[in-house]
């Protein structure tokens, strides 16, 4: 799991940059799985990733069953391949982390690179750590993720 | 395409008209992006002569091959025209995120012509570019503006450059600023916005960067990055203490320019240092995009008469409102600064053209009577920042100012003797009169835009195999002992040129300041791009940029009497820390060895031979024969 500390973050969106090219070969902020919204007034950065839901309102949204969570690892996985780009998902997501490829007219979510999550490699100032974190921690950061979004963020 | 997005953006604002244009594959070899991508269009669409505040002017901002991609720190972006300060080459160099966010719209460059008839912004959402009514945002701050257009557009992620009320009043060092805390701050590029009726450029982008070599990239990318996170001067110094470091560094020196460059030491620079600001006013560190060193820090005056916050204390937004005005008050500074973000007016300049008029006030040259009843005294903050609020609006005695120091002394009769400008811009950051370097005085002289202090002369290339082959080892081993003279023109051509070419590659300065060189730079563009370059290369392309602007500046009528320094800086004297001052004789020895160099004749005129080597043939056709 991925934890985030967003007093860290300098927004230098290097996560970004490399979670894209680590997926899709190329740089580009609309392709990465893991988010940085800025407020430069204050310099609040908010890190915006899939905090793998323990009640995952992706895969109860999913028509297909393309969102399957793991019981052991708590890890929500996406098969691409049985996408149909209905957008369910994206609309029920509390993180807004699941974007449509409009290209490839599937949905794309962070799968922490199979287990060696690319951002954490990048993040100098250790504002994103992979860590064994429970519900409860993940849950807290979804809801300071929330409160954060001022009315200046759309 | 490759690293580029391969597209630049006409916006004829007199016609209305928006016109997408392919970058020819010349055009993106020669000039790489950026500073040089800039040059060039300036010196073919700028006619010579023309008024740099009419519409005549050509303005362009562009970005590099690598911006919008993990190429640490080469995101920046370079906006650059006709000065309206200096009448010569001017531009401005930001950081941030727009120049990402305007490779992700599919764009490498943006080229402004003409004037609209209203104020106007333009909207580049990808493929979708127009030109909205700005008449509501007029007269707002730089702050506000940014507010407002993020309710109207409803995305708080918008990328922008904006310009305050400096640069509709036409201010002559106004200033761009970009997501509020982040400028492109010389030559008063926010004045040719202002005379353009051009509030703001707003960007949003989906697209991607492709990459040539992902391997080789993603190798390329680690290598650099781990270089800076290894180097103690970037992770720990300006990493942890920002540019501000500059305040002990430079009094350490004796080159931290006090009380308008009359002295090198300030006597209060106890209370400026970045230790000082940590412990009251630091939030935290602030990166431009793709950064892994964030050498910028968020700040907060929590209360009392200077409460402000804002996002950038940087040393050229520190120094200017402190040693330079005699003043040790910090709180005020980050006051200033936020200020001068809010109304778009160039920190350096600002503070150089106060106290210009402090060491008048000084002398009894001016009084309450001119001054609008404002005490100018050193140090005096309260009148700072009145002077700097009728500065942005051409208030009283604000109006003299706002037209630069140059121009302010022509109307205060023996003011000439205060003033410290190299070609109408102010020199900046280092004071050469003081301290050792002479190489500093020689780069304020001969920068392209003026007495600028990021054009070379500090980037350590002291042991590049260029510098040791012109020299031989003994001279250049020599060069060290920053008070010789000799040998310091090869060094500082060298350096122009991998200023040059780094900017062209929108790469930031510092972090090639002892850290990433052109052999480093080269190999993360041929990676990205698929064009196949070395470090020396990337120095050759650098010579050109800064071949064309000295040709734009020719062209202009600027010759070797315009490369010197303020009658201060020529000063000897015995200090109890050696003799200081730059030698007025050996002053023009370091510039004929610099125009030799250069392949410049005896005049500062680039030769035929040279530009035809650069392949600048078509440019001596349009100067004066050297």
């Amino acid at each position: 799991m991925l934890q985030i500390d967003k007093e860290k973050c300098t927004g230098c969106r290097l996560c970004e940059m490399m979670c894209s090219f680590r997926h899709e070969g190329e740089c580009s902020t609309a392709k990465s799985r893991i988010k940085i919204l800025k407020d430069e007034e204050f310099g609040n950065c908010l890190v915006l990733v899939c905090m793998n839901c323990e009640d995952a309102p992706c895969v109860a949204s999913c028509p297909t069953e393309a969102f399957k969570k793991d019981d052991n690892s708590g890890i929500v996985a996406l098969d691409e391949s049985l996408c149909i780009g209905c957008e369910a998902c994206i609309g029920v997501c509390p993180m807004e982390t699941i974007v449509l490829d409009k290209d490839k007219n599937t949905v794309f979510k962070c799968d922490l690179c199979g287990g060696d999550p690319e951002c954490v490699k990048w993040c100098t100032r250790g504002a994103i750590k992979e860590n064994d974190i429970g519900w409860q921690a993940r849950q807290a950061y979804i809801e300071q993720a929330n409160k954060m979004r001022s009315p200046n963020s759309a | 395409m490759h690293g580029w997005a391969g597209k630049r953006l006409k916006v004829y604002l007199t016609e209305g008209k928006l016109v997408e244009e392919e970058l020819t594959e010349e055009f993106r070899q020669e000039y790489l992006g950026g500073r040089g991508f800039n040059v060039r269009t300036v010196f073919d669409e700028i006619a010579p002569g023309i008024d740099p505040l009419s519409p005549e002017n050509v303005l362009t901002v562009s970005t590099g091959p690598l911006a919008g991609t993990a190429a640490p720190g080469m995101t920046r972006w370079t906006v650059t025209a006709k000065s309206p300060l200096t009448g010569i080459i001017g531009d401005g160099n930001g950081g941030s995120d727009f120049a990402a966010e305007l490779k992700f719209a599919g764009y490498d460059q943006i080229v402004v012509y003409g004037r609209a008839a209203s104020p106007v912004y333009l909207f580049i959402k990808d493929s979708r570019v127009e030109l909205r009514d700005a008449s509501r945002l007029w007269g707002k701050t730089t702050w506000d503006t940014h507010k407002l257009i993020v309710k109207e557009l409803h995305d708080s992620q918008i990328r922008d450059l904006i310009i305050g009320p400096a640069g509709e009043n036409l201010v002559r060092f106004a200033k761009i600023i970009t997501n509020m805390t982040r400028a492109g701050g010389k030559c008063g590029m926010g004045a040719v916005m202002g005379s353009k009726n051009l509030k703001a450029i707003v960007v949003r982008g989906s697209g991607s960067v492709k990459i040539a070599s992902p391997d080789a990239f993603y190798q390329a990318a680690q290598q650099a990055n781990a270089k800076l996170l290894a180097s103690r001067f970037h992770r720990q110094v300006l990493g942890e203490e920002g540019t501000p470091y500059l305040i002990k560094f430079l009094t350490s020196e004796r080159s931290l320019t006090t009380r308008n460059s009359q002295a090198g030491y300030f006597e209060g620079w106890e209370k400026l240092t970045s230790e000082a600001f940590e412990s009251s006013y630091a939030v935290k560190h602030g990166a431009c995009f793709s950064c892994p060193i964030a050498c910028s820090h968020y700040y907060r005056v929590k209360d009392g008469p200077y409460a402000t916050h804002g996002g950038s204390n940087q040393f050229g937004t520190l120094y200017p409102f402190t040693s330079r005005c005699g003043s040790d008050n910090l709180a005020a500074s980050l006051h200033l600064t936020t200020l001068c973000d809010q109304m778009g007016i160039d920190t350096h300049s600002c503070g150089a053209t106060i106290s210009f008029a402090m060491e008048a006030w000084e002398k009894g040259l001016i009084t309450f009577k001119d001054t609008d009843g404002l005490d100018l005294s050193w140090g005096n903050a309260d009148s700072m920042i009145k002077l700097v609020q009728k500065i942005a609006y051409r208030q009283g005695f604000g109006d003299i100012l706002a037209e630069g120091s140059l121009r302010a002394s022509a109307q205060i009769p023996g003011s000439a003797s205060c003033l410290t400008v190299v070609k109408g811009l102010e020199c900046s950051s280092y004071y050469p009169g003081e301290g050792e370097h002479k190489i500093i005085g020689l780069a304020f002289a001969t920068s392209p835009i003026g007495g600028s202090h990021h054009r070379g002369g500090f980037m350590g290339l002291h042991s590049h195999p260029k510098v040791r082959q012109a020299l031989g080892e003994e001279l250049a081993r020599h060069l060290r002992d920053h008070t010789t003279y000799k040998g310091q023109g090869v060094l500082l051509v060298v350096e122009n040129d991998f200023v040059a070419a780094l900017n062209s590659m929108e790469t930031c300065l510092l972090l090639c300041q002892y850290g990433l060189t052109a052999d480093d730079l080269a190999g993360l563009v041929s990676a990205a791009t698929g064009f196949d370059i070395d470090g020396d290369a990337l120095l050759k392309i650098g010579e050109r940029v800064f071949n064309v602007e000295r040709a734009f500046n020719v062209r202009e009528g600027i010759r070797r009497k315009d490369d010197t320094l303020p009658e201060r800086f020529f000063v000897e004297k015995e200090t109890p820390y050696g003799k200081t001052g730059i030698n007025k004789a050996k002053f023009q020895e370091m510039l004929d060895e610099f125009y030799s160099f250069r392949g410049w004749d005896k005049e500062g005129v680039p030769t035929r031979k040279k530009l035809e080597e650069l392949n600048l043939g078509y440019i001596a056709e349009q100067i004066p024969a050297s």
